[in-house]
């Protein structure tokens, strides 16, 4: 097994189309990392002359209607009170300042909810782009053998399929690794690099580089399971064009029609587990309806999907299609 | 069925092989309870005609598709069960040889020689053997059909196996190169290997087969060393007389069969002995001015093998069809 593994993984790294999926994606992770260094620049003088003059605009106003402005909103609050005590208008801080008319830079490091996203955040939220690789590795490397017929006369070489299965599946999950890892590593240093040439890293601390480093390890163990699943559909379709296909129809088209008719099936849907494993959980958002005498009444709910559901998603689909795929690589016969 | 002597020990034996494949009027049948026995050593001819079933014997015999019913067996294992234990004995070309197209030809006789634990060496050995070791560093897509073919043999070769298989090895090849690939088999075979060539290319396997086996419809309906398939089927004499029409009349009296070969002159099927047609001729004042005996060839034993089988076929059919009928 060993030999063959051995023997599959020097077919891989010799593929042209593993290696312009390689360029690709590392072509990915580099623009990523000019899109970090773009959102990361400081306001442009123009922006900032703007900013200048809308700020002193508003202050024109304020000193001329400021009182006004203070007095209509304590009323509305206290009105608000009445209902909801507690309410907090913000009365007291109605004074404009410049800061306000300035767009916003995020830093490296920053709140996570913040908008824009910080560029730790952007990167987690990127990375899962790198699967692709794995997808179109995982699929040709089964349908180049079976569709040029060459899996005939290797098996003539090698008559044990359960073996040959596996050493390709193994190849394919295994040999995508080093091209994620290297271009996770581009996108997260180049990140880092692009902010700090900003100035804009903000209080990078050791538990950014352990939630980066976390990331980047749940990264490469998704990659691992959409390559095998990848070329268990290569192996079940025969095809790359069909295998790829489907997983884009079903992923683009099939998952957003779910989304939007029925929500709960957000939580089963496969985009829905890979950003909940590699970002380490994700929330959708769900409608839930009361109806009471006075009618019905929605709104929308946050609904946590934990990094271990993804992660046993992931897991799961890829041991299933993988088992099928192995089954059926048996008992089918070449021709 | 016509059989005639086969060798000690079986290369390959089968009994009762059966597949059938799925179609659009149903079941078709691609090998139908087929008997085979390959001796060991020497080129074995394995002869049908298109669709008779060779690469689907050949394709159960190296586990590339499951049998129905039956079984196989290789140098006494059985197959596709025990293929593993004796494959490294087996080298096989099934069809068009299939390789990475975007590969060289060493690339990928390296990756298969590294699949099976074949000393990198030797690689370079079956190349130089097959005369491509000044194009192994081309891609395989850009290769000729008879670069293909060698490259096919090459591979083959990587296991030094005692039983090669071949499938129409010689399709779409140049005079040049059949005769390239023929003399490679007889160099096998010359050198102790046991070699099954599958091919509806008569003259070909002719040239260079000790012993085939004939199917039809997947059946096998004839099996044996050439000369004696060949000597069983010699009974004809050729026969230039002046007197054809009277001739003919004469012999066919005489019981034989008589057909005019288009070259003023009479075949004369059935004939035990020439002189037969001699003797007879003369008592009726007719004078030969020729007479030849006709050695069938493997050819001619062929069409009439498979046209009989052909004919008990339709007949066959003709009946399940008038009992679907009647039933």
């Amino acid at each position: 097994m060993s030999r063959l593994l051995r023997v599959e993984l020097r077919r891989l790294r010799a593929r042209r189309l593993v290696r312009w999926a390689s360029a690709g994606t590392l072509a990915l992770a580099l623009l990523s990392v000019v899109l970090a260094f773009t959102s990361s620049l400081p306001p442009s003088d123009a922006e900032v002359d703007q900013a200048q003059t809308f700020y002193e605009q508003q202050v024109a106003d304020w000193e001329e209607n400021g009182d006004e402005y203070v007095a209509e909103c304590l009323e509305s609050e206290a009105a608000a009170q009445e209902t909801e005590p507690g309410a907090d208008y913000g009365c007291d801080d109605m004074e404009p300042r410049l800061e306000w008319f300035l767009t916003t830079t995020p830093t490296f490091e920053g709140d996570a909810t913040a908008w824009p996203s910080p560029g730790s955040t952007t990167v987690e939220q990127l990375a899962p782009l790198l699967l692709l690789l794995a997808l179109v590795v995982g699929v040709s490397f089964l349908t180049a053998e079976i569709s040029t017929g060459a899996i005939g006369l290797w098996l003539t070489f090698e008559p044990r399929r359960q073996r040959v299965y596996w050493s390709k599946a193994v190849a394919a999950a295994t040999g995508v690794l080093p091209v994620v890892a290297v271009a996770y590593l581009v996108m997260v240093g180049g990140a880092y690099g692009a902010y700090a040439l900003n100035d804009q890293l903000g209080p990078v601390t050791a538990d950014t580089w352990l939630g980066l480093a976390a990331v980047g390890g749940r990264l490469l163990v998704a990659a691992a399971l959409v390559a095998a699943s990848g070329a268990a559909l290569g192996t079940l379709l025969k095809n790359a064009a069909g295998a790829l296909g489907l997983v884009v129809v079903w992923v683009a088209v099939l998952e957003t029609v779910l989304t939007v008719a029925v929500p709960e099936a957000q939580r089963w849907l496969v985009r829905t587990n890979v950003a909940a494993w590699t970002q380490g959980g994700t929330s959708i958002w769900v409608q839930e309806c009361t109806t009471d005498a006075s009618g019905t009444m929605c709104e929308g709910v946050e609904r946590a999907v934990s990094q271990a559901q993804g992660g046993l998603f992931l897991l799961g689909a890829a041991v299933v299609l993988s088992l099928v795929a192995a089954l059926v690589f048996r008992r089918r016969d070449v021709s | 069925m016509r059989v005639t002597s086969t060798a000690e020990v079986p290369a390959i034996e089968t009994r009762g092989l059966r597949k059938t494949y799925r179609s659009r009027r149903g079941r078709a049948v691609g090998v139908e309870g087929l008997d085979l026995v390959v001796p060991v050593g020497g080129v074995h001819g394995f002869l049908g005609p298109n669709g008779s079933g060779k690469t689907t014997t050949i394709r159960m015999l190296l586990g590339l598709v499951r049998a129905d019913a039956g079984t196989a067996r290789i140098f006494g294992e059985e197959v596709p069960r025990r293929l593993p234990d004796v494959v490294g004995r087996v080298g096989a070309i099934v069809e068009s040889p299939k390789f990475f197209p975007a590969f060289s030809a060493r690339k990928n006789l390296d990756l298969l020689a590294a699949a099976i634990g074949v000393a990198p060496g030797r690689v370079g050995e079956v190349l130089a053997e097959v005369g491509l070791a000044e194009r192994a560093g081309d891609r395989y897509r850009g290769y000729s059909l008879g670069m293909k073919q060698r490259l096919a043999i090459a591979a083959t070769l990587l296991k030094d196996p005692d039983l090669l298989i071949f499938d129409e090895p010689t399709n779409g090849l140049d005079p040049a190169g059949i005769r390239e690939i023929r003399d490679t088999m007889r160099g096998l075979a010359d050198r102790g290997k046991t070699v099954l060539v599958s091919s509806h290319i008569l003259a070909e396997v002719e040239q260079v087969a000790d012993t085939v086996s004939i199917i039809a419809r997947g059946r096998l309906i004839a099996s044996g060393r050439v000369a004696d398939l060949i000597g069983a089927g010699a009974r004809s004499v050729r026969v230039g007389v002046g007197d054809r029409a009277r001739a003919a009349g004469v012999l066919r009296d005489a019981g034989l069969v008589v057909r005019e070969d288009g070259h003023h002159h009479l075949l004369v099927d059935g004939v035990a002995d020439a002189a037969d047609v001699t003797r007879l001729l003369a008592a009726q004042d007719l004078w030969l001015d020729e007479l030849v005996p006709v050695q069938a060839g493997l050819e001619s034993v062929f069409l009439e093998l498979t046209a009989q089988d052909a004919a008990l076929g339709s007949r066959h059919d003709r009946r399940l069809q008038a009992e679907e009928v009647t039933a």
